[in-house]
């Protein structure tokens, strides 16, 4: 009880509120240390700072950490300035680098992240090679997020992976003070913090001295922590709160659109889905602006495979399927109708030699968005004469059911910034119950174009391949909002993954 | 007679043992037929399948059922929780750094509701039948039937971020204090008002006070020497057996206070399925409830002689 009482802290203080910048999110972090997490967040964005990044028009790759980099076959080179340090003052010299990377092989549940690289070449102190069997297209979406960044590994070895989880030291633009289970953790500004990052002013330590992440589970509790300017900026508001902080001047509202799509999954190994033409059926039957409408704009309509800040998006082939599978339910109809699809019994349900057109959809409880539109899907079915029983499960019971092809119709959602999670659906190896021999050719291949307009050529392709045969149906891309009070100035949201940068950021008023 | 009540002691500490043994089993059984896969929930889409086969030989969940529960048990003696498949810490460590501020929370908020709900019960059942009895009890019933999820929400909006007045949610000092415990003894405050004024109308009614009343006793004497006395054996004893049961009805004040208490714990890990963890919290949970349950046998034996001469073998 006396430690309790004991615990005050400085964060409902007076005189320091002003440079203390203090940021709300859901859900506690499993470990300060990146390569001992399964999810990261902004935590993890300001004890670390990868080598390089994506800049923010989701393309090109800049660096951050390091100065330059190359790309020459099958090796990627980077180089890394003279002189910088991580918080904790011990330098990073390209071994390091290489020591940290086999930390994460060693530790981190990705480890087969990094299963392409075959040997890391420390040319000199502040140059590194990755050496790999084929060019590592794919390994840029883990060397530009927080995943690829150093760990200061001297101090892990010093202290051990159970302490450096709680303390974990990195070269990002904060560093831990302490972390208070269950309530938040405290930063203060990492003066050795260097960036090379092309889209921020500061390229210094950052102007705020002080930072707090605080864990605030339930939704309403921190949204009104925000509205009471008790915090600054809260990260995952949810979808009703949107238009009510829309409506509060003190406060602004960014959004990101998601690197993933939802979509649903069709079982095209069982009749009557067998068929691409019921797919068809299906997919032009389905009303996407009802559905977003549904979630109060909080997505956006989708037909293609590849979300705008995915890698390799391709707008000309959103355009065309937008076209191609436009809601038109009288044109579903007559496919199915053509198909031998009729309502004889007068029910409402269209039935073929005697069987009605009966099926399920598997529901993720624990998806929000995906729960809200299920019973859309249901109506928007039925109103083509398909009858859709909605079945509720967490959502990676459902992923095991589909991999067992256990299912009719699943609601799904992938989040990954490079196309290669297609690889993770679509390839025969995956079993998922549509396969194709050359869509597994041209998955395999673009892992390894390490050029982007001719790597977003094969994807397209691969896309095609799979829309024209319906063998999942798109659905929307959803928004990620942020809200910061009026008083943060200079804050970037990345739009890759909403990222926040706090590099610029000041506190005014 | 001291000796009875030693003998009275030790007999309910050894019938707590198995009633352990039994709680843990059950809780292990329940944990585990829960459908879900931990191991999968922390491997996300792009671990490989050979990755998630090693994470469950490490984590021991590829043994038979009966052979993870033995182990469990036996680590558990030994005072090993085992470590959280999320976080990696030990899960001793966790509750225990969890388990003051819930124990603050519920202390406080027991304390509270005693003091609020036995005088509300004692003015109560002195009017009875009376404007002010009906009121009081009016205002019980209302306290007993909202859901402590939305009152909590609402004290919150109410005080935190309309009027300003307190912290909205977290741990910042004893003002944090006040919200929650607000939400979490509205309950047992009503609870023990009702029973106060129940019990004490028993009391009053019999025949040694109305002989107290014959003598020419004050008042006074008579209402808190001999009635309030007599009626408060029940009431202490629920003391002990309400205790445990706030522990679990602070997991949704906890959670939505952002109250880095134990019962936050418990709700996130259920989320994550994270079995070490729910395990340990629910097993300290039902352990707490045996002791309390011990005590409060105890507690009331000793205020009334007449249980454990009675009660020896009747149970």
């Amino acid at each position: 009880m006396i430690a309790v009482a004991a615990t005050y802290y400085f964060f409902f203080g007076k005189g320091e509120k002003e440079q203390t910048l203090i940021i709300a999110v859901p859900e506690e972090i499993e470990s300060t240390d990146i390569q001992q997490v399964s999810w990261e967040n902004i935590v993890h964005d300001a004890i670390f700072q990868p080598l390089v990044r994506f800049d923010m028009d989701c393309k090109t790759i800049v660096p951050d950490l390091a100065v330059r980099y190359e790309v020459s076959g099958k090796n990627l080179t980077f180089y890394l300035p003279e002189g910088v340090k991580f918080s904790s003052g011990n330098p990073i010299t390209a071994d390091i680098i290489k020591r940290s990377i086999e930390r994460y092989r060693r530790l981190s549940i990705y480890a087969e992240d990094y299963a392409v690289v075959e040997d890391i070449v420390v040319v000199n102190d502040y140059t590194i090679t990755l050496v790999c069997k084929e060019p590592p297209a794919y390994l840029w979406a883990v060397l530009t997020t927080i995943y690829g960044a150093p760990v200061d590994v001297k101090t892990a070895e010093k202290i051990g992976d159970e302490a450096f989880g709680l303390k974990a030291v990195g070269s990002g633009p904060f560093k831990v003070v302490k972390w208070v289970q269950g309530s938040h953790i405290e930063f203060e500004r990492n003066d050795n913090y260097k960036t090379n990052l092309p889209f921020v002013k500061n390229h210094g330590p950052p102007k705020i001295k002080k930072l707090v992440v605080r864990f605030i589970p339930e939704d309403l509790t921190r949204i009104s922590e925000l509205e009471a300017g008790k915090v600054h900026i809260v990260i995952g508001v949810p979808t009703e709160a949107i238009k009510r902080l829309e409506k509060n001047p003190d406060i602004k509202l960014y959004y990101t659109l998601t690197p993933g799509i939802d979509y649903i999954m069709i079982n095209c190994k069982r009749a009557p889905l067998n068929d691409v033409n019921v797919r068809k059926a299906i997919s032009l039957a389905i009303n996407r602006s009802e559905l977003v409408k549904a979630l109060e704009d909080t997505a956006v309509p989708y037909f293609s495979l590849l979300s705008p800040t995915q890698i390799c998006y391709n707008e000309t082939l959103e355009k065309y399927y937008e076209k191609v599978y436009s809601y038109n339910p009288q044109k579903a109809s007559k496919i199915l109708e053509s198909l031998g699809w009729k309502d004889t019994d007068g029910d409402g349900i269209l039935d073929k030699d005697g069987k009605p057109f009966t099926v399920t959809l598997l529901v993720p409880v624990d998806r929000p968005v995906l729960r809200k539109v299920a019973p859309l899907i249901q109506a928007q079915l039925s109103k083509i004469g398909i009858k859709v029983e909605l079945q509720e499960f967490e959502y990676r019971y459902i992923r095991d059911k589909t991999r067992n092809w256990d299912f009719d119709l699943a609601l799904r959602a992938y989040v990954w910034s490079d196309p290669d999670i297609l690889f993770y659906i679509f390839h025969s190896v995956e079993n998922y119950t549509w396969s194709d021999p050359e869509v597994d050719e041209l998955l395999e291949e673009a892992r390894t174009i390490m050029d982007m307009t001719e790597r977003t050529e094969v994807y397209s392709r691969i896309q095609t391949k799979i829309l024209d045969d319906c063998a999942v149906v798109p659905l929307f891309v959803t928004k990620s909002y942020i809200a910061a009070r009026k008083e943060v100035k200079g804050l970037i949201v990345h739009p890759m993954y909403g990222e926040l940068f706090l590099n610029d950021v000041e506190l005014s008023g | 007679m001291y000796n009875s009540l030693i003998k009275y002691i030790v007999k309910k500490a050894l019938l707590g043992i198995p009633t352990i043994l039994l709680v843990s089993l059950l809780l292990f059984l329940i944990m585990h037929s829960i459908p879900g896969d931990p191991i999968k929930l922390i491997a996300g889409e792009r671990v490989d399948p050979s990755r998630v086969e090693e994470l469950r030989r490490i984590w021991g969940l590829d043994k038979p059922l009966y052979i993870q529960y033995f182990y469990w048990l036996v680590r558990l003696l030994q005072g090993d929780f085992g470590v959280s498949i999320v976080t990696k810490q030990k899960v001793s460590y966790l509750i225990l750094s969890r388990l003051p501020y819930t124990i603050e929370l519920t202390l406080t908020s027991l304390l509270i509701s005693y003091l609020i709900g036995v005088p509300t019960g004692i003015i109560a059942s002195l009017s009875r039948g009376s404007k002010l009895d009906f009121a009081l009890m009016s205002m019980v019933a209302f306290f007993m039937s909202l859901p402590n999820y939305w009152l909590g929400l609402m004290l919150m909006l109410l005080f935190g971020l309309y009027l300003g007045l307190l912290p909205i949610s977290g741990y910042s000092g004893p003002e944090s204090l006040i919200l929650p415990v607000i939400t979490l003894a509205l309950r047992p405050i009503a609870m023990i008002a009702r029973l106060v004024r129940s019990e004490m109308l028993e009391v009053l009614s019999e025949d040694y006070i109305r002989t107290a009343w014959a003598k020419g006793l004050p008042e006074r004497l008579i209402i808190f020497r001999h009635a309030l006395r007599n009626s408060l054996i029940p009431v202490v004893v629920m003391f002990f057996l309400d205790l445990p049961w706030l522990i679990g009805g602070s997991v949704v004040i906890e959670t939505v206070f952002a109250w880095p208490g134990m019962g936050r714990l418990l709700y996130r890990s259920i989320i994550v399925q994270d079995y070490p963890v729910v395990q340990g919290i629910i097993l300290i949970i039902g352990v707490l409830t045996v002791i309390s349950n011990i005590i409060g046998d105890i507690v009331s034996a000793i205020l009334d002689p007449r249980i454990r001469i009675g009660g020896g073998e009747g149970e």
